[in-house]
């Protein structure tokens, strides 16, 4: 798509602050933003008090009250600008570390907190996108518009200097800096430490966008699970990424597993003698169709038994008789 | 029939059973959620009250889509589901260590 030049240097400003995500925090810069986005709302700014991680901030906010000016005169300029369009500019591994950080918040907090947060990087993708768009279609002639994007402008300097998340309270500013991210392959992904670290040192670990509490991490990047410990690991998603760490064959040949049929739709249905387990066991290694990712997963023994195909023994997994399975053709 | 697997979700078009409760109405719908990715498989039409969402007695889901619908993921591709009657499978396992068939829990 071609972008007009005003257009572009917003969208590249968006993108290397996204790059520098966690890496800078200079709270100065952020508080004389802010004090501009104050200031062009009209509004007057309450003191600023920096909180080290997003938990924390739901936490504060919980028992302070919302600045309801600043609300009103926000959603004024929004108004002002809704006609045009827009496009998000947030990516995958974006959305899961806000996950892992409002998962623990939102155990921590009311439900109160939830409308008081503001997210920096939230909010300054959206409206620097609408403000991309809005200049790309060459409305930003019209006053109130560009006052909008006068408005965004203050935001993304904002979270160039580094601020993650804000709570405009009636009292306090409270100011969020963003983590520390580490992402591979647009997801988080950290062998060598914590793939989000906030300021306070609260941190997440993830392998391949997947979280994982410190000590299983650990076991598996140092490479002490086995795998039978791999298999018992009750989440689907973290015994695959503890599988790819592994490698699957590997990992089969270890617990004595072997191959007894496979089909062209790509599942493999392995059997493991009793004695690793108090049963013989039956093991279905399969692939993803979107992600390509590898699982390995449990069949009933006793379907299994009867049933020996790799197929028969997918269709088992969701509740399909073989000849569904067979006609199931829509699968992402 | 339509059958359609999204990851570890299936929905698949069936005749409408008796006793059913509706839970949901509404224009867009979370039909699974993941807790260490914190990815979700999301169902949404055009119409306001085009998904309605059914549960028997022993919770299993059904949904009643009357316009055409998408199912979305973070990373699975789009599915596109034709107007109609499903149930919402989910996929399962058989634990060796508890000797327990489960729902496959991401």
């Amino acid at each position: 798509m071609e972008f007009t030049p005003a257009a572009r240097r917003t969208i590249e400003r968006l993108a290397a602050a996204a790059r520098n995500y966690g890496k800078v925090w200079d709270e100065a810069a952020v508080i004389a933003a802010m004090r501009e986005y104050y200031a062009e709302l009209k509004v007057p700014m309450p003191k600023t008090v920096v909180i080290d991680d997003l938990v924390i901030g739901y936490k504060e906010s919980v028992d302070l009250a919302r600045d309801t000016a600043w609300d009103t005169a926000r959603d004024t300029a929004w108004d002002t600008t809704r006609a045009a369009a827009w496009g998000a500019a947030r990516g995958a591994a974006w959305d899961t570390a806000w996950g892992a950080a409002w998962d623990t918040a939102w155990g921590a907090a009311r439900d109160a907190a939830r409308g008081a947060a503001r997210g920096a990087a939230w909010d300054t993708a959206w409206g620097a996108a609408w403000a991309a768009a809005i200049q790309n279609a060459g409305l930003d002639k019209d006053p109130k518009v560009a006052k909008f994007i006068a408005l965004e402008a203050k935001l993304l300097q904002a979270l160039e200097a580094g601020l993650g998340w804000f709570f405009p309270m009636q009292d306090q500013l409270l100011l969020v800096p963003m983590p520390q991210l580490k992402v591979s392959d647009e997801r988080l992904h950290s062998e060598d430490g914590p793939a989000v670290l906030w300021r306070g040192g609260l941190s997440y670990h993830f392998l391949h966008g997947v979280r994982l509490d410190e000590k299983l991490w650990q076991k598996i990047t140092t490479k002490k699970l086995t795998g039978k410990e791999a298999l018992s690991l009750e989440n689907i998603e973290q015994r695959m990424v503890a599988l790819k760490l592994m490698d699957p064959e590997k990992m089969l040949k270890s617990i004595g597993a072997k191959l007894v049929n496979s089909s062209l739709r790509g599942n493999y249905l392995y059997q493991v003698p009793a004695g690793v387990f108090s049963i013989t066991a039956w093991f279905l290694k399969y692939q993803d169709p979107s992600t390509g990712r590898l699982y390995v997963s449990g069949i009933d023994p006793e379907y299994a038994a009867e049933h020996p195909l790799a197929d028969e023994c997918m269709a088992w997994k969701f509740g399909l008789e073989p000849e569904q399975y067979e006609q199931l053709r829509v699968e992402a | 029939m339509n059958i359609y697997r999204h990851g570890d979700v299936l929905i698949e078009a069936i005749e409408r059973p008796n006793k059913l409760t509706e839970v949901f109405t509404g224009q867009q719908y979370t039909v699974a959620e993941g807790e260490a990715t914190g990815h979700s498989h999301v169902l949404s039409t055009r119409t306001k009250s085009g998904i309605r969402v059914f549960q028997d007695t022993a919770g299993n889901r059904y949904l009643d889509i009357t316009g055409q619908a998408r199912i979305r993921h973070q990373e699975h591709k789009e599915l596109t589901l034709e107007p109609g009657f499903y149930r919402v499978g989910q996929e399962r396992e058989y634990d060796y260590f508890l000797q327990e068939v489960r729902r496959v829990v991401d």
